[in-house]
């Protein structure tokens, strides 16, 4: 896994796919189980991005094994818990990787041709 | 809550999808997967009940399956990243030691390639024909949208007639379908000049662009112009083939004069080679307005418009057809109009014939798999022992699988090379031996995807046929193969029923194979000994047409100075004429009225006429039935007389005598009647009535030439005396009556042999596999047969014990392939002659020829089974 966690470095996952990037900031306020994310990316998007659970477990599978999100130790409350299920945080390396795109984005979406196309 | 019934069910089903998954992804993300596709299937089926819920679950489902291979393929990739090394070496192991083992059973392995190569040549020869006839595109530019546009007399049934000048010149104008429009008519004519005896042509009269259509233009001159047409400018266009052969591709033809029917015609173009129909005249003329006619004699071709479909042209054209008919009523009467595509159109008669082929070199391979397959379980279970070996010492059940694999796929590879060898050598037979009239035949090669397809078939066969014996072979019982020290399982139940299993599909196919031949080959000789009513030996029949030219010249006298010339060659028995070939009597057909039919019909009925030489009966052997033939009397001055055939009495007269009744319209009286003659193509014999010569001359008759031997060599002479009397008759049409019995039972003749062939290679083959798993399974009970004998069992009692065991298995063969042959002969009716498919003595004689194959397979194995020393068998232990 190690050897992955290197690899991060080069851009293999910049500029981050829509999807990728809402799951990384749905996992960025706060740990969620896999439903839970996307019922968040759902919400977040107005219904416009609507993940299904299998290609959002292949992205997951991809994060965890390069280092960019990992099951987290801690619970919820009790009550709201349903003990099988696996919550999932940003490692250090994610929440940079997650940064480091929003740079990219507020960048292009500050330049004036992208804030005049947006107004036209 | 409980969940609904439905919910449980997806989760169910996408619970035995993440099968698809590789096994670390279940384990790490699995449950937490079907975790989420629960809770979505509850939201969607809160939401939006069955039809949300089941919308998820196709869509997952799919998605799933995607997802799982998916990361299968990337696991592998990840997984090959480091070892391709290794792979690489133990690929080159295996390979190495396939070859090894190949060579040290040196026999096995040869009857294996054999086995392949017989399988796949004969396919690779067949697929050659029907890629290159029935699927390959035609050599034109953009093939597909070229179509034949058809008239169909709605009426008559019939769903071939060539257009009218005017029909094909209103759907030109009219119809939006097509980007180009062409006609031509063809008719065969004399051709006259400098280069050559005259010939027979077939001259085309084109309408239009028709070679533009087709993306072709002249190597040599020019292409027809507008004016040509208009003007009624006479030209020619010569084909490639004409060129070459009359005119030794002269390179200075063009500008040349060439006389057709004695009219002049100035050489303009030469076309490049051709591949048959539709550009297949030798020589092309503009249509001048002189055939603008109502003649339906058109052959339209046209070229579809960008995206328009076939069945969009065809609806097209049949409304312009329902036009035409409202417009003109009397000549269009239920004329309605189709497009067909052309390569359909090309090959609708050879489609059948090859299918079936197809068919049966597919059962010779399968036979030859079969066979194959029981080989190698055959070996593999006599190898359990090396297997065992190195399974101890650590060899995974994968690698030797691998190992057997590879050694089957080795096999497959060289059957498949030396199958293709054999392919083309089977090719180049069978083209020699096939009919001339198939289509495309000239287009027909063994290239590099039939290659690459037989190759892909090789494989496919070792792979398969290879993987069963080698599951099998690796079935890890280690201490029991360890034990066995070289003697083989005895009790290994599930290989012998799958080599039972194999035995009885392949002596099933071989039925099916035996009979479909069986009924080719009795259709054949029923055809070949057809009571033609006429003789068949020593005749020689020349066509001498001398054209409309002649037509105000007598006909009568021209005859006559022919006949007279040829009676007097050496060889000549007797020279007759007739206008009907007794092979192909069709021609003219007349409408008759019969003087005492008291109730005139306005539709008369019809018979076939012919006008022939008095003693042409006598001298073609049709026999007399009543009254008289024709004699010398009969002539210009004489009443007019006609004999008739036994088919005309039957229906016209029923019981009564016809002799002496007289016929109305035409005028004559009839004065015998003769026997039927019954052409090939005819199951039942037409009414036919016979005019003397004399009183009813004809510009263009056959010369019937009998003679003590056989008549061929006569015809170079014959040719020499016709042209005394007039140079310009071409004489082209010269043959023998068996050369044209020949000539008609060619596609009869080349279907039977072929099926025949194929036939007896399956019959070879079923044997050849019957013996095998029989000797195989006494080899397997040497010891039990030893110790049978050692109790006092009799050689009797263990030879009918093993060949009941073999008989019954080629009997379980035998009757499923009599089932399977009642529904498959079927498809055979269409080249059947006078034998139904499901002939009932056929069906018992190929059961029988199959059981005494399988008792003779049987018969040896059984045989060893009774010399086995129980001494031997005992000490085997």
């Amino acid at each position: 896994m190690s050897q992955h966690t290197n690899d991060l470095d080069s851009d293999s996952f910049a500029p981050l796919k829509p999807d990728l990037f809402h799951i990384l900031l749905a996992l960025e306020e706060e740990e969620r189980h896999g439903y839970g994310i996307l019922k968040e990316v759902e919400q977040r998007t107005d219904g416009r991005i609507r993940l299904e659970p299998s290609p959002l477990y292949r992205r997951l599978k991809r994060l965890l094994d390069a280092g960019i999100v990992e099951e987290s130790a801690k619970r919820p409350a009790p009550e709201l818990d349903d003990e099988r299920r696996r919550y999932y945080r940003l490692t250090p390396s994610g929440r940079r990787m997650l940064a480091a795109e929003a740079r990219r984005v507020v960048a292009l979406a500050g330049s004036d041709r992208v804030r005049r196309l947006a107004n036209a | 809550m409980p969940d609904h019934v439905l919910v449980r069910f997806c989760e169910r089903a996408f619970r035995r999808l993440l099968l698809v998954y590789p096994k670390t992804f279940r384990a790490e993300l699995g449950d937490d997967l079907l975790d989420a596709h629960r809770d979505r299937c509850r939201d969607e089926w809160e939401q939006r009940g069955w039809l949300g819920l089941t919308a998820y679950w196709t869509r997952t489902s799919a998605r799933m399956l995607h997802d799982g291979i998916g990361e299968r393929l990337a696991a592998l990739r990840s997984r090959s990243r480091r070892p391709r090394r290794y792979v690489l070496d133990s690929v080159r192991q295996d390979l190495r030691f396939a070859f090894r083992s190949l060579m040290n059973k040196p026999g096995f392995s040869a009857v294996i390639v054999l086995t392949l190569a017989l399988g796949i040549g004969v396919n690779a020869a067949i697929f050659s024909i029907v890629d290159g006839v029935l699927l390959r595109s035609l050599p034109y530019p953009n093939p597909a949208q070229l179509v034949r546009i058809w008239e169909t007399n709605t009426q008559a049934d019939n769903r071939f007639v060539e257009l009218s000048f005017a029909d094909y010149a209103y759907i030109r104008d009219n119809s939006s379908s097509f980007t180009a429009t062409a006609a031509f008519s063809q008719a065969s004519r004399d051709l006259v000049d400098a280069y050559g005896n005259p010939t027979e042509i077939v001259i085309g009269r084109v309408v239009d662009g028709l070679f533009s259509l087709f993306g072709v233009s002249p190597i040599l001159g020019r292409d027809f112009l507008p004016d040509d047409t208009q003007r009624g400018v006479p030209v020619v266009i010569l084909s490639h083939a004409l060129w070459q052969a009359r005119y030794g591709s002269d390179p200075s033809i063009i500008g040349k004069t060439v006389h057709i029917r004695a009219q002049p015609f100035t050489v303009v173009g030469v076309l490049p080679h051709t591949s048959g129909y539709p550009l297949s005249a030798d020589v092309w003329r503009p249509l001048i307005g002189d055939n603008q006619d109502e003649d339906r004699e058109f052959h339209v071709i046209a070229r579809l418009a960008q995206g328009v479909s076939v069945a969009q042209a065809s609806a097209e054209i049949r409304v312009l057809a329902a036009q035409l008919e409202a417009a003109e009523p009397d000549l269009n009467e239920n004329i309605s109009a189709w497009v067909q595509p052309m390569q359909a159109m090309l090959v609708r008669n050879a489609r059948t014939p090859l299918l079936i082929l197809l068919g049966a070199v597919a059962f010779v391979l399968l036979i030859a798999c079969a066979n194959v397959a029981n080989l190698l379980m055959a070996r593999g279970t006599t190898r359990q022992q090396e297997v065992a070996v190195r399974t101890a010492l650590g060899a995974s059940r994968s690698r030797i699988v691998r190992q057997l694999l590879t050694e089957s796929l080795l096999l497959a590879l060289l059957g498949g090379g030396a199958g293709l060898l054999a392919g083309y050598w089977a090719l180049d037979t069978i083209l020699a031996i096939s009919p001339q009239n198939t289509p495309r035949l000239a287009e027909v090669a063994l290239d590099g995807r039939i290659v690459a397809a037989m190759t892909v078939i090789s494989v496919i066969t070792g792979a398969v046929f290879g993987l069963l014996p080698a599951l099998q072979a690796s079935r890890p019982d280690l201490h029991a193969n360890l034990k066995a020290e070289g003697r083989a399982q005895t009790g290994n139940v599930s290989v012998r029923r799958v080599q039972r299993g194999l035995v009885i599909t392949e002596v099933a196919l071989t039925t099916v194979l035996a009979i479909g031949a069986g009924l080719l080959i009795t259709s054949f000789s029923r055809m070949l000994h057809l009571e033609r009513g006429f003789a068949t030996e020593n005749v020689l029949l020349v066509r001498v047409e001398p054209g409309t030219l002649h037509l105000e010249r007598n006909a009568i006298a021209l005859f006559d100075d022919v006949l007279e010339r040829v009676r007097p060659l050496p060889g000549v028995q007797s020279a007759v004429l007739s206008t009907m070939n007794p092979m192909a009597p069709r021609g003219l057909t007349l409408s008759i009225q019969i003087a005492t039919d008291p109730d005139p019909r306005i539709d008369l009925p019809r018979v076939r006429w012919h006008s022939t030489s008095p003693d042409f009966f006598s001298v073609v052997g049709i026999p007399l039935q009543a009254g008289r033939f024709f004699d010398d009397r009969d002539n210009e001055t004489a009443p007019r007389v006609i004999l008739i055939n036994q088919a005309f009495a039957d229906a016209h007269f029923g019981g009564d005598d016809p002799i002496g009744k007289q016929l109305s319209r035409p005028a004559v009286e009839i004065v015998g009647v003769v026997g039927n003659v019954t052409p090939l193509a005819e199951s039942v014999p037409r009414p036919t009535m016979y005019s003397p010569f004399r009183q009813q001359p004809w510009p263009g008759a056959y010369v019937v030439v009998r003679s003590a031997t056989d008549p061929l060599p006569l015809a170079e002479a014959i040719r020499q005396q016709v042209w005394a009397v007039d140079a310009t008759i071409p004489l082209d049409d010269i043959t023998t009556v068996e050369l044209a019995i020949a000539e008609t039972v060619a596609s009869p003749r080349f279907h039977m042999l072929l099926v025949g062939v194929f036939a007896l290679l399956a019959l070879v083959l079923a044997g050849v596999g019957i013996y095998g798993v029989m000797s195989y399974a006494v080899n397997q009970r040497t010891r039990e047969l030893g110790l049978r004998q050692a109790l006092g069992a009799a050689d009797g009692d263990l030879l009918g014990m093993v060949m009941r065991q073999g008989l019954a298995m080629a009997l379980a063969g035998i009757m499923s392939g009599l089932v399977a042959a009642f529904w498959l002969t079927r498809l055979l009716s269409t080249l059947l002659y006078d034998v139904a498919p499901t002939d009932p003595r056929m069906f018992a004689g190929v059961a029988l020829l199959l059981t005494t194959v399988a008792a003779a397979a049987c018969f040896f194995p059984a045989r060893r089974a009774t010399l086995v020393d129980p001494m031997v068998a005992l000490r085997y232990e």
